[in-house]
């Protein structure tokens, strides 16, 4: 099966990395590139529950501008229940220290937390349980 | 007359104060209070005062009681206790520990003996204050490099993990074009990780403030600017033109000058509308009764009100739409402290932004 992908990352170049590895893996549908979490929010808010295919990917990187990983987080938790449900997030970030780690296992959105770089193994270990 | 020494004398007599001012008068800034409230009034008005000289035995209060008193608010001010009584062991030991004095002092004191004394305490406030403004330095620069590690960690790891991504995934496919745009990757990052580690270059040039100060001419910096920003403004069609209004000599930095015009020049180029016909920068060159005036115009996105306070500010960075380190505009502010400059920055969103240095001439 493939899925529909989110990729928020403030970085252009780290964008297209993900959307590469994502491509290669074979197992998207449509990659959607945000610069700004807070814009990402809004495609996702505008979105709503219909139409919604029964599970998207969000990538995530925690330290952006503007709007960091956590306010994102923290604003996704407040949307329905029925539209949670539909997304998995899978946190891309560099240095996730013990208590970055420690402050994203709250998150129950959270499926996975990789460290960059992000490489096609990292990826398909994460994505691999969703055939 | 040494205008930078301040000294206050407490006592409540009479003429004891006019005998002390009319000996050291000539000498240093004296101040006479017959009574604490009136000593505290000028404390109040001359925090900078340096040397408090105090009688022990007043109607209103023992001179070290008033010592303990304002030992909290005024802690800099050294303390000198005067007293005309054998004073019992106390007496002493409170001047030391509640009074927190310098030197105690037998009534009736000779002129030389005084004149000793504020040298040695003026040398001993001087040791002090410096002591506390190198601490709060200290402190400071800890608090920066605390930051500072922290970002450089993230700011170079990150282009570093584009890299490694990039070169994995190459070897992991086998299609050409592919493979060359995943190239186009790499060179990408290495060039953003090159920007990054000029610039903190730069951040360290600047902290170390180490200046050769010249005759800046101007005009001659004008022409360097125009070749520098030629082609980035051809290739986004930005009509960059450069004003020079020279009338007079402008010694500073000239390292440090083209620094501040670099970063300014370069977010006015970088931080431009995307799809807007008559795109500009301006730059502004003047020198006049020993003043340099810079000012940077562009036709840009602009600063959100709320960020402008902050756009000064170590690794602030305001908006995503451009690649930056949050170091560059923190440089700018840093070198013009430095400089006895002043930047301020006039900007409209989605109209442009205005930046004006003013830089005093050494």
């Amino acid at each position: 099966m493939k899925y529909p992908f989110i990729v928020i990352d403030d970085s252009p170049i780290d964008c297209l990395i993900v959307k590469k590895v994502i491509g290669f893996s074979g197992k998207s549908s449509d990659v959607k590139v945000f610069n700004d979490a807070s814009q990402a929010l809004r495609y996702i808010e505008d979105k709503g529950e219909e139409n919604l295919p029964p599970l998207s990917f969000i990538t995530l990187d925690i330290m952006m501008p503007v709007m960091n990983g956590f306010e994102f987080l923290d604003k996704f938790i407040e949307l329905p229940q029925s539209i949670k449900d539909r997304y998995k997030i899978v946190i891309i970030s560099l240095s996730n220290n013990e208590h970055t780690t420690k402050k994203l296992m709250k998150y129950q959105v959270i499926e996975a937390i990789v460290e960059k770089p992000i490489t096609m193994d990292k990826f398909t270990t994460v994505i691999e349980k969703y055939s | 007359m040494n205008e930078e020494i301040k000294i206050l004398y407490l006592d409540d007599e009479v003429n004891n104060l006019v005998g002390f001012k009319a000996h050291f008068r000539f000498d240093y800034q004296i101040f006479l209070a017959s009574n604490t409230n009136e000593a505290l009034k000028v404390l109040e008005e001359h925090p900078d005062l340096r040397i408090i000289f105090t009688d022990q035995r007043m109607p209103d209060k023992l001179g070290t009681d008033f010592l303990d008193e304002i030992r909290v608010i005024y802690p800099l001010p050294v303390r000198i206790l005067l007293t005309a009584y054998t004073e019992d062991l106390n007496t002493a030991i409170d001047a030391i520990n509640k009074g927190n004095v310098y030197r105690y002092i037998r009534k009736p004191w000779s002129v030389e003996t005084i004149g000793a004394v504020i040298a040695d305490a003026n040398r001993h406030y001087l040791t002090n204050s410096l002591l506390t403004i190198k601490n709060k330095e200290l402190e400071q620069a800890y608090n920066e490099l605390d930051k500072f590690a922290h970002s450089v960690s993230h700011d170079i790891r990150g282009p570093l993990a584009g890299i490694m991504a990039a070169a994995q995934l190459a070897q992991d496919i086998s299609d050409l074009s592919e493979i060359n745009e995943i190239l186009q990757i790499i060179v990408n990052s290495a060039e953003k990780l090159d920007r990054y580690i000029l610039n903190v270059h730069d951040y360290y040039s600047v902290r170390r403030g180490e200046f050769n100060i010249v005759d800046v001419d101007l005009d001659a910096i004008a022409a360097d600017m125009q070749v520098m920003y030629e082609a980035i403004a051809n290739a986004k069609g930005i009509k960059f033109t450069i004003t020079v209004n020279e009338l007079g000599i402008f010694r500073s930095d000239e390292v440090s000058v083209k620094l501040i015009l670099n970063n300014l020049l370069s977010n006015a180029f970088k931080y431009q509308k995307k799809d807007y016909n008559y795109k500009y920068v301006h730059l502004e060159m003047g020198v006049e009764k020993g003043m340099a005036t810079f000012i940077v115009k562009d036709s840009g996105i602009g600063i959100p009100d709320k960020y402008i306070g902050d756009i000064f500010n170590l690794f602030f960075r305001a908006t995503i739409l451009e690649a930056g380190s949050g170091l560059g505009l923190y440089n700018v502010k840093n070198i013009l402290t430095k400089l006895g400059g002043k930047v301020s920055v006039n900007s409209v969103e989605n109209v442009g932004s205005e930046f004006i240095v003013s830089i005093p001439s050494k």
